[in-house]
Formats: C-alpha cells, structure tokens, sequence
C-alpha cells in the first residue's frame, strides 16, 4: 500500500494543533489518522487534508487532474453531508431554529431524489 | 440464479478462450466508484451501509443491468469463500462487517461489489486478451448504474475513492498470465522490474497482497490520475504482447534444448494428478500449471486448456465442498480432492461413463 507517512518525520507534540493536524468536519476524521490507515472517511477530506494529498499525487501519480470520463449527474456539491454536520453541530450548540432549517432541507432533498427516481 | 448453480461452470475468466488464451487466462477492468451523499465505508454507521445497498440495488434494477444481488452478510462462510475463488468478490468483501454483498450477470464477467472498500467496486473480466471489450462492457454498465446514483465526483479530481491511491479514473486494468517458461528462465525479475518502472505493478493469483504462485501473474495499472481510461488500458495492452512473445519464445527454447525433461516434467505432473490419494489444493495448482503448458506446446494430447481450467477451480476447497454438499477438514479433502481428480480425468479421456 502506498505510504502516506509525513516527509517531515517529525511528529511531535505539536502535531496535534489544528494546523498540523487538520480534522474534518463533516466525518471527523484527523490527517494523523488517514496517515495511520491510508484510507479517507469522506470524499471531503480530499479538500482539508489537500496539502499532503497533492503531495501525494505529484510524487504516485506524476499528475494532479482528471483526464477521462465524467458520470453523467456531473460533479458532486456534497451538500447533503455537509448539512448532515451542520445539522450535528447545531443540535450540539443548541441552536434548534437553525437544526430545524437544515432538517428540512434534508428531507426535501430527499423527497426530490425519490421523486427523480420515480419519473 | 442461485450460488449452487454456479459451479456447473468454470465462470467467464476460465473458459479457456479469446485471444492469446495459451498465456493470457483472462483480462479484469474494475472501476471504483462511491455515493456523493455518504461518508466512506470507514466512516459509515450500519444504518447508512444499509441505505447504500438499498441506493445500489434500486439503480441495478432501474438499469436493467441483469444482474443479481447477493448479501453477503448473510452468506455462509463457505459461499464467500467459494467466489473468492472465483474472483467475484475480494478477500477484503468477504472478511468485512456490516451490510454489503455483489451483483452478479448471468456468465459472471460482470460483478458490483458493494460497500467493499468503496461503496461499489464494478468489475468486468474476459477470457483472454480482450481488454477492449472489457472496457466496452464496464463503460456501458457503469453509465447505466450512473444514470440513477449521484457520485462523488470532483472537477480537478475526478471520482474520489476511499483510497487516494484510486483517484481519478478509478480503473484498475489487469491482465492474469501463465508464465510457466519465463518462470523456468532467470529473465522474469528483468521484465517485472522493467514493468514497475513503467508504473505497471505484478501481482499474484488473487490480486494485492499475493505472492505469485503456479507461474500465474497479474500485471496491471497503478496510475489512475491523469490519463483517460483509455490511455490507460493501452499503457497495458502495449506491453502484453511483448510478455506474451518472451513467453511463446521461451517456451519453444525450452522444448528445443530441454525437451526430455520438459516433457518428462509434464508427463510427472500429469501421472501425479490421475493417480494421487491425497493432494493439496496448492499441489493441484503447481501441477495442473505443467499440465496447461503440456497441452499448449503439445506434449499432452488427450485433455484441452478448458478442462484443466474446469479441473483448476473445481478443486478450490470452497468449489470441492460445495460440489459434494459438505463441509470437510483439510485432510478430508486433500483425499476428496485426489479422488475427484482421478474420476474426473479418466472421464475427460474415456468420455462419461455409460448409464
């Protein structure tokens, strides 16, 4: 499997701030624990760990864009994982008004889906 | 389509046929492929790998890609194991937890796994060289599938996978050869070396992790970034024929200055198979692997490439006890194996017997 180890080697008590370590929001997965496991936890951690993983892909696969097919849907905006999160955390933070927003914008993106897949 | 059924045939990759098919057994394209609106199957609580197997099996059908679902949760440790052995689903599939399972064609050249190390991992394989018509079928199936999913798909990235490494196309091009003369020959750490280089990767029988065993190889891409799919089967299909010429090559230097014991090696492993009491399934592999070169330089006459290939999964263990309707020990099937063998290649020479 290919290595995600940082170059830097060292890995200090300070690795853990937030800037060495970044976090994703949305699934909480750290860059210390995809350098461990070398798998993702959502396709949005492509953008917050973007910094190792160009990296990454300048030195495995001599390239940094897509060249070839495209699903026919096109490119995905994940709004839906990230209202997902920011659902949790509005129910964390108590803010009820704003949850009850997101929750409804959810479920109608979920009724245009079914909808879509019925016609 | 049930499981059972399934034995009766050796499946697409085995059948023995298309292009080459002395040396190339068969030609995989695999795309990998996640949901836009899930996290990773890291990530994923059960509920949502639920929620994705429902997605997938909705758009299966709503394709009209013929094809039918297995949930292997469910399945038997025997059955995993027995399409593993027929290359339907991965190793990582079948040792996996939660909600997942696989889509299966009639002739099985056409596999989805879900909720494997990505949400779907769609598979096609052909019997020999045909890495084209591999690619035919997958891009029709996976358009289809995509008519209906939304998938996670960046501009400047591509298709995002769970593993960086499949970035991009998603594809993973493969060709599985038998190598039995170059394996005899100093010359296969050149060319394998010389094919890393290229950014081609050799593998063995069961993809990552497999050490190369029965002289069986799988070469395929390891960039998935950058290029087309296209590109990318040919960067593969530029350089097979070369292999398969060093082969061809080898084998006829092989017949020429070493014929005796070439044919006396063929002829041993084809006497240990007719008449063995006990026989391992790796021994079985290792000696129908001098077989299949025996028929193809012609120095076995009475059995074909598709038998052997017949013989080569019956005698999987998985394949054996499902044949036989029971689960067995190792050392009950080494003597199942050996008499299973014998039986069958008196009937392959003589013909079935008569009622």
């Amino acid at each position: 499997m290919a290595s995600f180890q940082s170059d830097s080697g060292n890995s200090g008590t300070s690795s853990t701030s937030a800037a060495l370590n970044p976090k994703c929001t949305v699934c909480g997965q750290d860059l210390m624990q995809f350098r461990t496991g070398g798998r993702l936890g959502c396709p949005l951690d492509y953008e917050v760990f973007g910094e190792t993983l160009t990296h990454f892909f300048e030195t495995n696969q001599s390239a940094l864009l897509h060249v070839g097919k495209w699903p026919k849907r096109g490119p995905s905006r994940f709004e839906t994982l990230r209202w997902q999160a920011e659902l949790r955390q509005a129910i964390v933070s108590q803010n009820y008004e704003l949850a009850a927003q997101l929750r409804d914008r959810l479920q109608e993106r979920k009724n245009q889906r079914k909808q879509r897949d019925d016609t | 389509m049930t499981l059972d059924e399934l034995p009766r045939s050796p499946g697409e990759w085995l059948k023995g046929n298309g292009p080459e098919s002395d040396i190339v057994i068969c030609s995989r394209i695999r795309l990998a492929r996640n949901l836009a609106d899930f996290p990773f199957i890291s990530k994923a609580s059960r509920s949502e790998k639920s929620e994705i197997v429902t997605q997938i099996r909705e758009s299966i059908s709503e394709s009209n890609s013929k094809l039918n679902y297995f949930d292997v949760e469910r399945m038997s440790e025997l059955d995993r194991q027995f399409l593993v052995e027929r290359h339907l689903i991965s190793r990582e599939l079948k040792e996996g937890e939660g909600p997942r399972g696989v889509a299966l064609n009639d002739d099985e050249s056409a596999s989805i796994m879900v909720n494997e190390e990505d949400h779907l991992r769609v598979q096609v394989m052909r019997s020999g060289f045909a890495l084209l018509q591999a690619w035919e079928q997958i891009d029709d199936l996976d358009n289809r599938l995509e008519e209906h999913l939304d998938i996670a798909f960046s501009q400047e990235l591509g298709y995002l996978s769970a593993c960086p490494t499949n970035v991009g196309t998603g594809i993973r091009v493969g060709v599985m050869l038998h190598l039995p003369a170059l394996g005899q020959t100093n010359h296969l750490d050149k060319f394998f070396r010389a094919l890393q280089k290229i950014n081609l990767s050799v593998r063995g029988l069961h993809g990552e992790g497999t050490q190369p065993y029965g002289d069986f190889y799988q070469i395929s891409n390891q960039q998935t970034l950058g290029k087309s799919e296209p590109e990318l089967i040919k960067s593969l299909s530029d350089v097979i024929p070369q292999l398969i010429e060093y082969e061809r090559k080898a084998r006829q230097t092989l017949l020429t200055e070493r014929r005796q014991v070439l044919h006396d090696q063929v002829s041993r492993a084809y006497g240990v198979l007719k008449t063995a009491h006990t026989i391992s399934s790796e021994e079985t592999m290792l000696l129908l692997s001098s077989v299949r070169m025996g028929i193809n330089l012609g120095l076995i006459d009475d059995l074909e490439i598709a038998q052997v290939n017949e013989l080569f999964i019956n005698t999987q263990p998985a394949h054996l006890q499902k044949i036989h309707g029971q689960t067995l020990a190792v050392d009950e099937r080494n003597v199942l194996r050996a008499s299973f063998l014998r039986k069958r290649l008196t009937e392959m020479r003589d013909g079935p017997p008569s009622e």
